[in-house]
């Protein structure tokens, strides 16, 4: 059995090969009873027993009937899945440890409606999608992220039980379709820092101490960013961290700091940093063996060393 | 936009899915509570009730002790309602309250498609009992419903519009008819694989004996005994006399058959001997009967069948009858030929049917034997005994009392009777003169029905009269009630009737009104079409069904038949399936442009590939001036449409372009 949906698998892998965007036809779509059509099944043939017993046509009638419902909807199961287009959504991110997220936009060649399309990654939960009168919806499949640098969205299974759960209407769908994932933020005791263009950087260093200038009482209105979370989970109460010190500066975070005998270690230690200056609005650069992040604030700039750091050492895209 | 709900395995049951569940369970059961005892529609209702507490968070799923409870109740109940024997009416009954009980029990879907399952099946059960045409469309209707409610879990329900969440349902119930119906016609049938319990109900029909009054019950009842349609012409009203049983024995009050004729009726051995001496003078007539169960082995026949069914035998009686209590409809085909002689009656038989009870109704065996020596003649005894019917007796359905003498009263004092009466003493007198004579029971007559020629006899129709032997000439059939109202037998039961006395008879609708008749008529013709076609469609129809369309019957020919029929009918289907799916891919502008440029060719003008509708419109004014108001209107309408996207012109645009007819101008 298993070799044979081995074979099974291989054969269909050829047939639905990976590409940017895939529209289901005839030759990607399978069809096959599920569990509770073959028990619909034993059911006619309590029913054709019964009629048989009592001799009633009615009854056997029903039976026929009853499975001549079943072959219909093997046509409807088809058509149901018929003429969907898949393709993928921006991009998303995700730190190891955290679920990738993959946007898909699902819309249909005609103008009817799609129902119960449920979507799963290898044994994951499946997602249901239900398009009404062919407008395009979108969906969001969950991995979860294990390593940094690309992941690439795995084969999806697309399943439906449409019209009444008698047969199973399936079909794979590689999609070209990736997310980046960050290395796992962890915290060591100082950030890396190096020093910047001048001396002035080693210094800083050293005088971090003193430029934070600890907390405020919380006041209503404050930025978000300026709130301090973790104090605040500890049960401390609402406080702000006051940075008022360190915003006049920049810092450089530098690889030559770390310990590089752990890379991915000395990773999440730069990825743990570059949030913190990013969420503090400090002004930073980030130092790579191959590759320096000019200093920058903010999202962006977070978003271009997270990505230096997710793709450190990845040699091949795809690989 | 972004939509994730997410599918467990164990999906709770949702409010809607609930509520169609209840309903569907409503109509799945109503039918069943003629079988089953009414208390299981107060347990359906506790039950429901308790469930969509349940769903609504107030009360909790019953415990174990709760339902061991329940189902301690419920067995009590059924076997106090219905006793311990295992009865269609008690299989029926437990199936229903398993049913019911599994509601409280409904957690998750897979519950849930189970109970969907097993109303399926009670669906099935349902048509033991009904198998009416109308029990055919009831069927479909639950059908829809219960496929709706499957539905419902695998799509987004449209809310609060049941028609819009039943009628996709019930597009696929359609289109799922015509493989339905190659797969009735061509499936084998096979005999029942054992033997099951079937609904009993006290059948109405001939008993196996007369006695007086016996017949009033019959007269009052207005079910159908048979429907009869002939092959060709429908023999005159005083020619159908259909033969059900023979009486031979009396035993002063009651006539039944002797032991012999008793004997005879499970064996099929008589034909041969008998077809020996019986000759056939003619007058055939072919016909099919549908016979409704009557609970007894006996049938229907005219006399005297020539050749039959093999679901029958023939009877020395002259007549047929199954081996078997007829427990369900049964069809059946004979060819009988009218006229007939019977050549010899061996001694036994004669002595039977000249059989006298010991004592009693003297007056009457002292008229016979005085009256036969007055006469001298048998022909001449009988005109006699005819004429003083005909003078001095009434028909009625409601006799005055007979006492002990039962012929004697009848003969020499009320004079007034119906057809048992009046046979049972001519049967006597017969016999008390040394004419060998028998009771013949069945029905007379029936109506016929003029949308298809069928004969529909009911029960009201039963009838007695006599046969006696006469040397040279076998059995003849005397009826002495025809003596009496001639009406009888020539119009029917209703028309010889006094007006108070057909007070007494049933009649379904009242009315008689022409309307009325017409649309029993054609009523009664579709239900025996029905019956026919639907519910007798059995091996041996379907052999020659299928000879008919396939020429001959052989395996390969029926699976090439059913690839082909199933295979061309799934094509059509898928075809029109995804012709109903095409996009439509020109807007509605390019649609009545083309529209427009249509009717403008028609008159010449067609536009250049460069031409913009504009300038084309443009071109086509300069040279027809009287189009001006009309086209500049429709170009402008149409722009505004087309690029200013100013959907509520649309409406406009579409009349004008309907309304503008330019060849029309053309003098």
């Amino acid at each position: 059995m298993s070799r044979l949906q081995e074979y099974f698998q291989r054969w269909a892998a050829r047939r639905s090969p990976r590409a940017g965007q895939v529209t289901l036809q005839h030759r990607t779509i399978y069809v096959f009873p599920s569990k509770q059509g073959l028990a619909f099944l034993f059911l006619i043939l309590l029913i054709w027993i019964l009629g048989t017993n009592y001799q009633n046509n009615l009854i056997l009638g029903l039976s026929f009937f009853l499975t001549s419902v079943m072959l219909v909807s093997v046509l409807h199961a088809f058509k149901n899945l018929l003429g969907l287009t898949f393709s993928p959504e921006a991009n998303q991110y995700a730190a190891v440890g955290e679920m990738a997220p993959f946007d898909i936009q699902i819309s249909s060649a005609y103008q009817i409606s799609h129902h119960g399309l449920l979507l799963s990654l290898d044994n994951e939960e499946s997602v249901r999608a239900d398009l009404v009168a062919g407008k395009p919806t979108q969906i969001r499949l969950n991995l979860p992220a294990k390593h940094r640098g690309w992941l690439k969205l795995p084969r999806i299974v697309l399943k439906s039980y449409f019209p009444f759960g008698l047969i199973r209407a399936w079909a794979y769908i590689d999609l070209e379709h990736r997310a980046l994932i960050f290395p796992r933020p962890i915290a060591c005791e100082q950030p890396p820092l190096g020093a910047g263009r001048g001396d002035e950087g080693h210094h800083l260093s050293v005088q971090r101490g003193d430029e934070f200038q600890g907390f405020q009482n919380y006041q209503p209105g404050s930025p978000l960013s300026q709130i301090a979370w973790k104090q605040f989970a500890r049960g401390a109460g609402m406080h702000l961290k006051d940075y008022r010190a360190l915003q006049s500066d920049h810092y450089w975070l530098d690889w030559e700091m770390l310990n590089a005998r752990d890379t991915e270690l000395a990773l999440s230690n730069l990825s743990y940093w570059v949030n913190y200056f990013a969420d503090n609005n400090v002004e930073f650069g980030l130092r790579l063996p191959n590759l320096t992040i000019d200093l920058g604030m903010g999202d962006v700039q977070r978003l271009n060393a997270l990505t230096a750091l997710a793709l450190f050492g990845w040699v091949k895209e795809g690989a | 936009m972004i939509f994730t709900k997410r599918i467990k395995q164990d999906q709770p049951i949702l409010r809607g899915s609930l509520a169609w569940l209840l309903a569907v369970q409503v109509f799945i059961l109503a039918p069943h509570f003629v079988t089953v005892p009414s208390w299981i529609a107060i347990l359906w209702a506790g039950v429901a009730f308790w469930r969509w507490r349940v769903f609504q968070g107030a009360w909790n799923y019953p415990t174990k002790l709760q339902k061991t409870f329940l189902v301690f109740i419920c067995c009590v109940g059924l076997y106090l309602s219905l006793g311990a024997a295992f009865r269609f009416e008690s299989m029926i009954s437990l199936l229903l309250v398993g049913f019911v009980l599994k509601l409280v029990e409904l957690k998750n879907t897979n519950d849930f498609v189970l109970l969907i399952y097993i109303a399926f099946f009670i669906l099935a059960a349902q048509f033991i009992e009904f198998n009416h045409f109308l029990a055919a469309f009831y069927g479909f209707g639950c059908l829809s419903v219960l496929c709706a409610t499957l539905m419902q879990l695998h799509k987004q329900s449209e809310a609060f519009n049941v028609w819009k969440n039943i009628r996709p349902s019930v597009y696929i119930l359609l289109q799922a008819i015509p493989f339905m119906i190659i797969l009735f016609v061509v499936v084998p049938r096979i005999g029942s694989f054992w033997a099951v319990p079937t609904p009993q109900h006290a059948k109405t029909g001939m008993s196996d004996s007369m006695s007086p009054g016996d017949f009033t019950e019959l007269m009052e009842s207005n079910e159908v005994a048979f429907r009869v349609t002939f092959a060709e012409t429908v023999p005159s009203r005083e020619k159908l006399y259909w033969r059900s049983l023979v009486f031979s024995f009396f035993d002063g009050r009651r006539w039944g058959q002797t032991r012999q004729q008793k004997k005879e009726n499970f064996f099929n051995q008589a034909s041969k001997s008998l077809r020996s001496h019986l000759e056939y003078q003619g007058d055939q007539t072919e016909y099919d009967v549908i016979a409704e169960a009557n609970g007894q082995p006996w049938l229907y026949s005219l006399a005297a069948p020539m050749s039959w069914s093999n679901n029958l035998a023939f009877v020395r009686d002259m007549r047929v009858q199954a081996f078997m209590p007829v427990t369900e409809r049964i069809n059946y085909h004979v060819v009988s030929s009218l006229n007939y002689q019977l050549n010899e009656l061996d001694a036994d038989e004669l002595s039977q049917n000249l059989q006298l009870p010991n004592g009693g109704n003297l007056k009457t065996r002292e008229r016979a034997k005085e009256w036969m020596r007055e006469t001298g003649n048998t022909q001449k005894l009988i005109s006699k005994l005819f004429d003083y019917y005909h003078q001095s007796f009434f028909y009625t359905l409601k006799p005055p009392a007979l006492g002990a003498e039962v012929v004697d009263d009848f003969l020499w004092g009320t004079r007034q009777g119906f057809c048992e009466h009046f046979s049972s003493s001519f049967v006597l007198f017969m016999r008390a003169a040394g004419v060998p004579a028998r009771v013949v029971v069945g029905y007379q007559g029936g109506d016929i029905n003029s949308v298809d020629a069928s004969l529909t006899v009911r029960q009201r129709d039963a009838h007695a009269w006599a046969e006696v032997w006469l040397a040279g000439r076998g059995w003849v059939m005397f009826d002495p009630t025809a003596a009496v109202a001639p009406e009888r037998v020539q119009k029917g039961i209703e028309q010889s009737l006094s007006a108070t006395d057909r007070e007494l008879l049933a009649r379904p609708f009242g009315s008689s009104s022409k309307l009325f008749l017409a649309m029993r008529e054609q009523w009664d013709a579709a239900n025996l079409k029905w019956t026919r076609w639907v519910m007798n469609y059995d091996s041996s129809s379907q052999e020659s069904l299928l000879e008919k369309l396939l020429g001959e019957i052989s395996p390969m020919r029926i699976a090439v038949f059913v690839v082909s029929a199933g295979g061309g009918l799934g094509l059509l289907l898928f075809g029109m399936l995804l012709l109903q799916n095409r996009k439509q891919d020109l807007p509605e502008t390019s649609f009545i442009y083309q529209q427009l440029c249509k009717k403008l060719s028609a008159c010449g003008f067609t536009p250049q590939d460069s031409e913009t509708p504009r300038t084309f419109v443009n071109r086509v004014i300069k040279v027809r001036p009287e189009l001006q108001a009309s086209l500049g209107l429709l170009i402008d309408l149409y722009e505004r449409l087309a690029y200013g996207d100013e959907l509520e012109v649309a409406a406009k645009l579409r009349k004008s372009i309907a309304d503008f007819r330019p060849s029309e101008k053309v003098v």
